[in-house]
């Protein structure tokens, strides 16, 4: 037997083995399969924020009127296969480039960056009935600009009316631990524990913090986060759900050495609830989320040491999301919207460290289109609304705990923005 | 020739066990009563799962598939970025 003949012979081995690997994963049902031991998959997209508002981003900073635009190029390859009969391997690597522009009054800059390329690699072990131990480790890597110098500092946009306001940080490594439990074909239960290593970077000192000053580089190293996850999924019919629920604890982050604020331990869940009737009704799914994070401990003037701030800085955070899809043939496609609401903090209202209550809208239309088995299409256009509550300063000031003392700080009316949001992008599988 | 014999050998045999567990295989593993699982859900519950394990891996994207950002970014919006510039403001003059 010649060796290129036994190697075919294992290649088909392996791809008998490996079976079928699902595709269109992004369309509603996603149960199309392909038949190859592995499956790769490209995937891109080109997505324009547009936004003005009754102020700029920072709020404080300038009382003209804002606005802004944010061009998004995220592009990524995705490897799943199964190289051993009892092992599911995923592999994926995403970067991306932004230019965004803010023309504020004021406050006007830009910059045009690579992002930074984020990679995971995920296994999953299939050879035990009843569970199915998985191991994954994503990192980020640092191809992004996280010193903005000059005006281009002023490029960093409200996140609630463009995808990207932070255009770098340093090397995050995330390796996590975990398990499905099936308790029922269709009833799992799955936990995990992730630890994010975050890598310090240098950034540009705040623009806002000394006025007149010029910038610096200054060396910014984030805690690190240890969190622990709990997931359910169930399914029956048409209807499927699933709970998440995590808690997350922070490291110390550090300012040119010294400490600067260690984050309180933050809750978030999430539950999400779908309906699917292609033939009937489409497919309905209804998400709702709410993030809590305790006390932080935070650098008062003076102070040798971290202390835990007397009120809480972190406001409550809560969002609901509801999408329709209709199929047409290949078509799949129907009305998006969502909201989101961020209560005020526990901080008096006069004082600098409230931040007030605010609310985002958005509603828009999302469309899917399956050009064969093996490429798809997406769009998604939404229009937002932004309204943030007023801050108060008697006398152009308010009271900073920080510093013991009444500073100087505009007051800021209510800020109402409105935005658009338009994606296109593909999938190819192969 | 002793060594492809030998190298072809490994390869039948490596590859049979392969064979035979594909025609029984699950995409997703298996219950303990034997069933093949929900290959979706359980998908969808590890994906889930890793993502709020890794909520702070990168402010600019989770590693997944743009086209599912919609689906899994709602993290990055619960969480504030505590480094953005901030009107920290200026001691006011006695």
């Amino acid at each position: 037997m010649r060796l290129g003949t036994g190697i075919k012979l294992f290649a088909a081995g392996m791809a008998m083995a490996a079976g079928p690997v699902a595709a269109r994963a992004d369309l509603p049902g996603g149960a199309a399969t392909v038949n190859a031991p592995w499956s790769i998959t490209m995937a891109s997209e080109v997505r324009y924020y547009s936004w003005k508002g009754t102020r700029g981003s920072p709020a404080g900073v300038s009382s003209e009127r804002g606005s802004g635009t944010q061009i998004y190029v995220p592009y990524a390859l995705q490897l799943v296969g199964m190289p051993h009969g009892l092992l599911k391997v995923e592999l994926l690597g995403r970067g991306g480039w932004v230019r965004a522009r803010q023309s504020t009054g004021g406050l006007s800059g830009d910059v045009s960056t690579a992002t930074d390329t984020v990679v995971s690699g995920t296994a999953t072990y299939l050879g035990v009935n009843g569970i199915q131990p998985f191991v994954s480790l994503s990192a980020n890597l640092p191809t992004g600009k996280s010193a903005l110098m000059g005006s281009a500092a002023n490029a960093r946009m409200d996140p609630d009316l463009v995808e990207i306001s932070t255009f770098g940080e340093g090397w995050n490594v995330g390796p996590t631990l975990g398990f499905n439990l099936p308790l029922t074909s269709s009833f799992i239960v799955t936990a995990s524990a992730g630890y994010t290593w975050r890598g310090a970077f240098n950034r540009e000192n705040s623009l806002v913090a000394v006025p007149g000053t010029a910038q610096s580089l200054t060396s910014i190293d984030p805690g690190d986060v240890f969190t622990a996850t709990l997931a359910l999924g169930y399914s029956a019919g048409p209807w499927s759900a699933k709970l998440t629920a995590s808690v997350s604890e922070e490291t110390t982050t550090a300012e040119s050495g010294v400490a600067l604020y260690k984050a309180g331990r933050r809750y978030l869940a999430h539950a999400s609830l779908s309906y699917s009737q292609p033939e009937f009704w489409g497919v309905t799914t209804l998400n709702a989320s709410i993030a809590h994070s305790n006390r932080n401990q935070v650098r008062y003037a003076g102070a040798p040491d971290l202390l835990t701030e007397t009120l809480n800085a972190n406001a409550n955070v809560y969002r609901l999301g509801l999408e329709h899809l209709v199929p047409v043939g290949a078509l799949w496609l129907g009305p998006t919207g969502s909201y989101l609401h961020r209560d005020n903090n526990s901080y008096n209202s006069m004082t600098l460290q409230n931040v007030p209550a605010k609310d985002r809208y958005s509603a828009g239309l999302v469309a899917r289109y399956a050009a064969s088995d093996t490429v798809t299409f997406n769009l998604r256009a939404e229009h937002v609304w932004v309204r943030e509550n007023e801050r108060l300063a008697i006398n152009g000031q308010q009271f900073s705990v920080y510093a013991d003392a009444f500073v100087l700080s505009p007051a800021v009316p209510v800020v109402s923005s409105t935005g658009w949001q338009i994606a296109g992008g593909f999938n190819i599988k192969f | 020739m002793r060594s492809t014999v030998m190298i072809a050998a490994f390869i039948a045999a490596a590859g049979l066990p392969f064979a035979t567990f594909a025609q029984t295989r699950c995409a997703e593993g298996r219950t303990t009563g034997g069933q093949c699982v929900d290959e979706q859900l359980a998908a969808s519950t590890r994906q889930t799962a890793i993502i709020f394990s890794q909520s702070k891996i990168s402010h600019t994207a989770f590693p997944v598939l743009p086209s599912q950002d919609a689906r899994y970014r709602y993290p990055n919006e619960l969480i504030p970025n505590p480094l953005p510039p901030a009107g920290t403001g200026t001691p006011a003059a006695n």
